[in-house]
């Protein structure tokens, strides 16, 4: 079996995590198909008593923040990219537990990525904290710290009302 | 004012199930008596952990399988895939490559090809929009074993109908990486690689295709200079991110020869 096999059943959770960094489709789908080329560049360097995935994922996160975040950043400061609508599902076409779900995902895309990234990698990817702070090469209190903070965003969130179609161009990136 | 007995980092811990068994009957205890403490639990786990697991696991289906699936597999073949340079470029390059089909002459013959979104009519155009996506690390790690460059050679010039030969260019600061067979609507096509001492990928083109002869000429594509040239009835070029007057001078050795 190839790497590209190998790639290819874990592509929807590349994705999912190109979106937690990017917030928008378009980028996210590039991101992807960066940490492909790299992966396929750099197969002969991967280390079989690894985890593939999390061998995509580190490499994933490394190139949106060397290579790619600047840009994205620049490229949507001050307005709304249109790209964005498109994330969003249709609240008429699903079932109620989707919509919530959807409402949950919109205000989770809406926190800072530091909180995003973390609320990802612990409830998506389920990774333990040790683990997802590893990962982050943040000491794991500062991970719990983010996951505290961004789960009492989001409850304030729910309670005040959002817009399902939040504004990224308030959007953050940084540490929070 | 008093600081809060247990920190957010604790309590987040307690609501995802993380803490010690003696944690958690500290934590449930005091929030009998604590309702400032009882809201802070509850903020955390207004949303619950099987709430965020399945919105997480709803955006899975969300991803656009299909065009990524595509993409990989018309990757994949090939570990020397050259990177993309800038974000900008990549997605120009997955949409622009041209109609190149690549074998990469080593131990084994691999084919792959590039996708065509757009029809390239120029195969200039269409090296070029391939070459800017080579990097250093496309061809860093390439180890050349000299003792199999003849076997290489033989291998690109049965492939290609064209009497190539690999360049020693090493006056110029250029080391060779590799020969690959590429095709340009139905042509072949030779490509040696090469890695400046500065970090740029260089690479020599021919085409095996009659046209009429032609001395060399200068271009400008993609941020990359190209110098080329129809000798014998094949067209060729040199393309890199250096000196137009460093290509010159590798054209007119090659053309010596």
């Amino acid at each position: 079996m190839t790497v590209s096999d190998k790639i290819l059943p874990l592509l929807p959770r590349l994705w999912r995590f190109a979106l937690t960094l990017t917030g928008n489709n378009q980028d996210a789908e590039d991101l992807v198909q960066a940490t492909c080329v790299r992966a396929l560049e750099r197969a002969s360097q991967f280390a079989t008593d690894t985890h593939l995935d999390r061998w995509l994922l580190v490499m994933m996160r490394r190139i949106w923040i060397n290579k790619i975040r600047k840009d994205v950043v620049i490229k949507r400061k001050g307005f709304l990219l249109d790209a964005d609508a498109a994330r969003f599902v249709d609240g008429n076409a699903v079932a109620e537990r989707n919509i919530y779900l959807s409402e949950v995902l919109n205000l989770i895309h809406n926190l800072p990525e530091a909180q995003r990234e973390a609320l990802l990698l612990v409830y998506g990817e389920e990774l333990s904290y040790r683990e997802a702070a590893n990962f982050l090469e943040i000491p794991e209190g500062t991970l719990m710290s983010r996951l505290a903070r961004g789960r009492v965003t989001l409850k304030q969130q729910l309670e005040t009302g959002f817009n399902t179609q939040p504004d990224k161009s308030n959007r953050q990136t940084g540490e929070n | 004012m008093q600081e809060p007995k247990f920190s957010d980092e604790q309590l987040v811990a307690y609501c995802d199930d993380q803490c010690s068994d003696l944690e958690r009957r500290q934590i449930e205890y005091a929030a009998v008596s604590d309702p400032e403490l009882k809201r802070r639990i509850e903020n955390i786990a207004a949303i619950g952990i099987n709430d965020l697991k399945d919105a997480f696991h709803s955006e899975l289906q969300q991803a656009p399988l299909k065009r990524l699936e595509e993409f990989l597999v018309n990757q994949a073949p090939t570990q020397y895939l050259p990177p993309k340079k800038t974000f900008g470029k990549l997605a120009i390059a997955a949409g622009l490559a041209a109609t190149l089909f690549v074998g990469v002459v080593g131990g084994g013959m691999t084919t792959w090809k590039i996708q065509s979104g757009t029809e390239i009519e120029n195969w200039r155009e269409s090296v070029a929009v391939y070459q800017m996506l080579y990097s250093k690390d496309t061809l860093a790690n390439i180890k050349v074993d000299k003792s199999s460059l003849g076997e290489m050679r033989e291998r690109l010039r049965k492939q290609s109908g064209l009497n190539i030969e690999f360049f020693n260019l090493e006056k110029f600061g250029l080391t060779f990486k590799r020969g690959q067979i590429l095709e340009f609507k139905g042509s072949r096509l030779v490509q040696l690689a090469y890695l400046s001492v500065t970090g740029q990928p260089v690479a020599i083109c021919f085409l095996a295709k009659n046209q009429n002869e032609m001395p060399m000429k200068i271009e400008f594509r993609h941020g990359l200079n190209i110098v080329h040239w129809v000798k014998n009835g094949n067209p060729a070029m040199i393309i890199g991110d250096i000196p137009n007057q460093t290509l010159t001078k590798i054209v007119s050795k090659i053309l010596e020869g």
